[in-house]
């Protein structure tokens, strides 16, 4: 176990530099803080949390290695993520044939549950309902060509912006655009042929007022 | 609903956040003009919700996923050492490119050399010649002495009897 922690607030650069100088501490320190990120991420892609855990330490090792090709020219948390998609979709492809399961796990859904437990106490169904939204969603987003599926983990599912995630994926923002439009589209035709009782009509009333960036 | 592709990409871009607020506020003053505009929001809007249905709340790595981390860090081999392994794979690569490259040339070259061979340009010269068993020489070689012997050919450079007019009848 590493002696020293570094302080929440040493910014990435700052750890890095301290890594290369062969600080493990540091580098302990950078994997807490994005651990729970990766593990997050990695979950889209794996079958269980082992293998979830197994992919995560290749990623957080591979990082380990090539630190010092890193070139501050982008956030180091899309660095980062960069490496962990490319691992995952590697992984995926090594197994081939295997399908995207997201990892479903138990702590996770019961955190779910209890939400929506809370939202709806007048509504008994409505738990059972959204977790069957949920597998419904998830089996639709396993089925995806790799490259819609991985725009739509990262935007929908890790809300990273247009520009973060043309850095993760090292493609422009117009890529990314259309690409994501695509996803969409795919998946929406996917639930109208599978499940159209699911499908969004423009009856459907919404919360959140439009925002702006 | 019949949105234009340009309308449609200009929706998931304001439920993305990422307009500017001017193009924010023009698409929301849109929203509340244009009823097909706002049906298309709504059903986008409505897509969204599906697709995040499947968002977990939070994940948490495992406890001491750090510690073992750090442990398998601890048994790569050092920065020095990664990059002599790095620079030497890479030697190794452009080793092996380099007699691929090699190879591939020479290869191709024994195949220009076999086309040029089997297309005459090195030619053996043997067209002119006859092949023959020995006896069949030795026939051949008795046959012409019969021949000559019997004055029907006369051998090169022999001169014949008589005088060039008496030959030529003159």
């Amino acid at each position: 176990m590493y002696a020293l922690k570094q302080t929440v607030e040493t910014s990435d650069q700052e750890l890095i530099a301290a890594i290369l100088a062969g600080s493990e501490a540091a580098f302990g320190t950078l994997v807490d803080r994005y651990k729970d990120k990766v593990f997050r991420l990695l979950g889209r892609y794996c079958r269980d949390a082992i293998e979830c855990e197994d992919l995560a330490q290749d990623v957080f090792l591979k990082v380990f290695r090539k630190l010092d090709t890193f070139q501050h020219e982008s956030a180091f948390f899309t660095w980062l993520y960069r490496i962990a998609v490319n691992a995952a979709t590697d992984h995926l492809s090594r197994a081939s044939r295997r399908r995207l399961k997201l990892v479903e796990d138990d702590a996770v859904l019961d955190v779910c549950g209890q939400a929506a437990r809370d939202q709806d106490q007048d509504n008994p169904a409505a738990p059972l309902m959204r977790a069957e939204l949920a597998a419904v969603t998830r089996q639709i987003v396993a089925k995806l060509p790799e490259k819609y599926r991985t725009i739509l983990i990262l935007r929908e599912f890790e809300d990273l912006s247009y520009n973060e995630i043309a850095e993760v994926l090292q493609c422009n923002l117009g890529t990314v655009e259309s690409r994501l439009f695509r996803a969409r589209q795919r998946f929406k035709d996917a639930l109208e042929r599978n499940h159209p009782e699911l499908v969004p009509t423009s009856n459907f009333r919404s919360t959140n007022p439009p925002g702006a960036r | 609903m019949n949105l234009s592709a340009t309308d449609e990409r200009l929706l998931h871009r304001f439920l993305d956040g990422e307009l500017t607020e001017p193009e924010a506020a023009a698409c929301r003053a849109r929203l509340e003009a244009d009823a097909a505009f706002h049906q298309g929001w709504l059903a986008l809007e409505g897509l969204r919700r599906v697709v995040g249905a499947a968002k977990p709340a939070s994940v948490a790595a495992p406890a001491g996923f750090t510690a073992s981390v750090l442990a398998a860090a601890r048994r790569l081999p050092s920065r020095e050492q990664l990059r002599e392994l790095e620079a030497e794979r890479v030697a190794v690569g452009q080793g092996v490119m380099t007699l691929c490259r090699r190879l591939l040339i020479a290869a191709a070259v024994l195949f220009c050399l076999g086309l040029a061979w089997q297309s005459g340009l090195f030619g053996d010269r043997r067209d002119d010649m006859l092949q023959a068993a020995p006896g069949d020489v030795q026939r051949e070689m008795d046959r012409l002495d019969s021949l000559i012997q019997n004055g029907a050919v006369r051998p090169e450079g022999a001169t014949g009897s008589g005088s060039r007019g008496e030959r030529q009848g003159k």
